[in-house]
């Protein structure tokens, strides 16, 4: 056990406590002026997030005449090739009532180093001592015993990782009521109404691109919310000829390919077509955006992942059509061209058993406080009954 | 006569880069054609990238090494298959599988030979092992045996430095450097196995070596970790055991046979039998002198489609036939694997 671990207290607080908030709001405006904030587009999403109007709209979202309050221990172990997951989801830990340990990404990222050190500063001011004896980031791997330790005497563990990596994780004992949240493998995707795209002016083209280019470049397309097909729906023709050319120019400006990046998107590339189904012709052949248009009868979509912008184009004429291929594996839907109602349409009229959110373009990246189906601060604390008449 | 004969006539770095052109570009356009029209997955990736286009068969893309790892690609009967080829890999990846005719394992043999001759000169010396001996053969051949074996024909009275139970066997060591002591003598090993057992192992024991040529490849990617560099890698290796020739070779076990040596001048060089270019991230050609991913092209695979492989290595071309050392071809520096990107996802959250 690392010494720090020794040190470690558990404090219990209701959810959105006021010292919590206060040291939210603090980290929302500290990242921002950190030197490096402009290099990093995924800090300008998490100072966003923990900005005052947000946690005040989340906290919205609680019922008031409840006691609610933190289970306790949370242990999170979030995903070693992601910079930001693990703030967001020790974030939603604490705005929860909990003590946290949470392990961090394997890899050396820049935001995560400047949210730590951001993190560490407010830490020290005096007034959240407690926050700092009961909140611990640390980094082990799978094997370290800290896995095993923390798990036998935590309250929950939030699991962000592949369906393999959960199983083993829930294999490892937990007191009886610890609960477990799980966030596995999913799938995400984007859908643009080709005739409100159509009528769209040049700029505001470019701009959904950019958008698009948000959504799936942050994170290399490697975050369960990151799309890797794009459906058209509608009757045009040269769907995607446009958009594609616009992210050509986008990717150019705003992203960097390094040499393992160039040589496993064309592996990809070989991989794909020697061995995926369903592939109809290959749209664009470009370094920077690679496109493979896809049959419409296509099944089990979520097998076709691309890799530093590499995407499938499908085309549907209805809208409806979205339903072969929405299935349980499907998170996100980043649309454009449709609102709610159709949405609730499409899962009511079809019966999706699928999807989990449907954002704009460029907010696939946003962390919701409902991830997956679960409301993460009811899910992560507990309601204590205190009778009136006491 | 086939290309490839016309070409075993020529010495391996007799042919100035306008001379082997011809000859060279002739044999690509009949290799390509060759695995399109016998490798159906071959078939497949080039027709589906040519889709709507005519196919050009004098320059096709390359393909990713990586490819061999999960799919085993062969362009012949696999009746005629007399053995597989299969990389180190020592991360824990999938490990490329190359599968071998007879006619590919003679032409890899011949190559090895005239490349070999080179470097190594005609007499076969008494040749040290840094590896086991290998009683039987398998079908299945790893890198590094099938390594030991092509490169054990060039010597005799060989010494196997590895014993049965997979220990480094000092004594035999002394023993070969006793028994031959006058002789000109060959060692053989892969650079990591070199740095363990003859750096590391035996740090104050001096062995007199002199009089040897000591020819060392692979392994460099677990030597990456203990950061030394090739300088003082050869340093060591002559202060301790005198041996004035240090030769390193280059390789893939998709292209076995044509190896590129390092000369005198501490270049690799291209042979009659093989090209290299280097590709920038955009997956165009680079300059001279510009670092970038090696791409390299081999006559010799036939039963397999190994000819134009872009590889997971990063090197740099400093000129074609203007070597000092005066044998043509282009040459070139390898600086190692590609490094990891900050690859991104939240599907490996145990992965450290």
């Amino acid at each position: 056990m690392p010494n720090n671990l020794d040190k470690f207290e558990i404090k219990i607080f209701k959810p959105f406590d006021s010292n919590v908030i206060e040291f939210i709001n603090l980290f929302s405006i500290e990242i921002r002026k950190h030197i490096n904030f402009k290099n990093f587009p995924d800090l300008h999403f998490l100072s966003l997030w923990t900005s005052k109007t947000e946690i005040k709209k989340k906290e919205k979202l609680i019922l008031k005449n409840e006691n609610r309050f933190g289970r306790g221990l949370v242990l999170h172990i979030t995903p070693s090739n992601l910079p930001t997951n693990f703030a967001y989801s020790f974030l939603m830990g604490l705005i929860s009532g909990n003590s946290n340990i949470v392990k961090l990404p394997s890899k050396e990222f820049g935001e995560t180093k400047i949210i730590l050190s951001v993190i560490k500063n407010i830490f020290n001011l005096k007034k959240f001592s407690e926050l700092k004896k009961s909140n611990l980031f640390l980094k082990f791997d799978r094997d370290s015993s800290i896995l095993e330790e923390v798990s036998k005497t935590c309250d929950a563990r939030v699991i962000w990782g592949g369906d393999k990596t959960i199983q083993e994780i829930r294999k490892l004992k937990t007191p009886e009521r610890c609960i477990d949240l799980n966030f596995s493998d999913r799938y995400s995707f984007s859908v643009i109404y080709s005739k409100a795209y159509f009528k769209l002016s040049r700029s505001n083209k470019i701009n959904l691109a950019k958008k698009f280019f948000y959504d799936a470049y942050l994170s290399d397309q490697m975050a369960c919310n990151s799309p890797h097909c794009l459906v058209w729906i509608g009757k045009t023709k040269n769907h995607g000829k446009i958009f594609w050319s616009d992210l050509i120019e986008i990717v150019k400006k705003k992203y960097s390919f390094d040499d393992k990046k160039t040589i496993d998107k064309y592996l990809h590339l070989f991989e794909t077509i020697l061995n995926k189904k369903n592939l109809d012709k290959i749209l664009v052949n470009d370094n920077n955006v690679k496109v493979f248009k896809l049959k419409n009868n296509i099944k089990n979509i979520e097998e076709l992942r691309g890799i530093y912008g590499t995407f499938y184009q499908l085309e549907f004429q209805k809208f409806s059509n979205l339903r072969n291929i929405i299935n349980k594996k499907c998170q996100t839907i980043a649309s454009f061209g449709f609102n709610t109602k159709d949405y609730i349409n499409l899962i009511t009229s079809n019966n999706v058993r699928g999807l989990d959110r449907v954002v704009p373009f460029g907010q696939s990246m946003n962390f919701t406080m409902n991830w997956d189906s679960y409301n993460l601060v009811t899910s992560l604390s507990r309601v204590v009954e205190i009778d009136d008449q006491i | 006569m086939d290309t490839l004969d016309k070409i075993f006539q020529f010495k391996p770095f007799e042919l100035s880069n306008n001379q082997k052109k011809i000859l060279f570009s002739e044999k690509i356009k009949q290799l390509n054609k060759y695995h399109f029209n016998n490798c159906p997955e071959y078939k497949k990736i080039i027709s589906y990238l040519f889709m709507g286009k005519k196919i050009n068969f004098k320059s096709l893309p390359p393909l990713p090494v990586g490819i061999f790892k999960n799919n085993n690609l062969v362009s012949t009967s696999k009746k005629k298959i007399i053995r597989q080829l299969v990389s180190s890999g020592t991360t824990g990846n999938n490990r490329s599988k190359i599968s071998i005719d007879l006619e590919n394992s003679r032409n890899q043999i011949r190559t090895l030979q005239k490349i070999s001759i080179e470097y190594l000169g005609e007499d076969r010396m008494p040749m040290a092992i840094l590896g086991q001996e290998k009683k039987k053969s398998n079908f299945e051949l790893n890198a590094s045996n099938a390594a030991i074996s092509g490169f054990s024909l060039f010597g005799k009275n060989h010494t196997y430095l590895i014993d049965d139970n997979d220990i480094f066997n000092k004594n035999r060591l002394i023993e070969f450097a006793d028994k031959f002591k006058n002789e000109k003598k060959l060692l053989f090993g892969f650079t990591f196995n070199i740095y363990k057992h003859l750096i590391e192992s035996i740090p104050n024991h001096k062995v007199d070596l002199s009089n040897s040529i000591l020819l060392h490849g692979g392994g460099w990617k677990k030597l990456e970790r203990y950061k030394i560099s090739n300088e003082k890698f050869s340093k060591i290796l002559k202060s301790k055991y005198n041996i004035n020739k240090i030769v390193n070779y280059y390789g893939l076990v998709e292209q076995t046979g044509s190896i590129y040596f390092e000369c005198e001048e501490g270049f690799f060089h291209t042979s009659n039998y093989s090209d290299i270019l280097i590709k920038n991230n955009k997956l165009e050609e680079c300059d001279y002198g510009k670092k970038g991913l090696i791409q390299l092209i081999s006559l010799l695979p036939k039963s397999y489609p190994g000819h134009n492989i872009i590889t997971e290595d990063i090197g740099v071309i400093y000129g074609v036939d203007n070597c000092k050392c005066k044998r043509n071809g282009k040459i070139f520096k390898v600086f190692g694997r590609v490094k990891d990107s900050e690859t991104r996802g939240c599907s490996d959250a145990q992965q450290s």
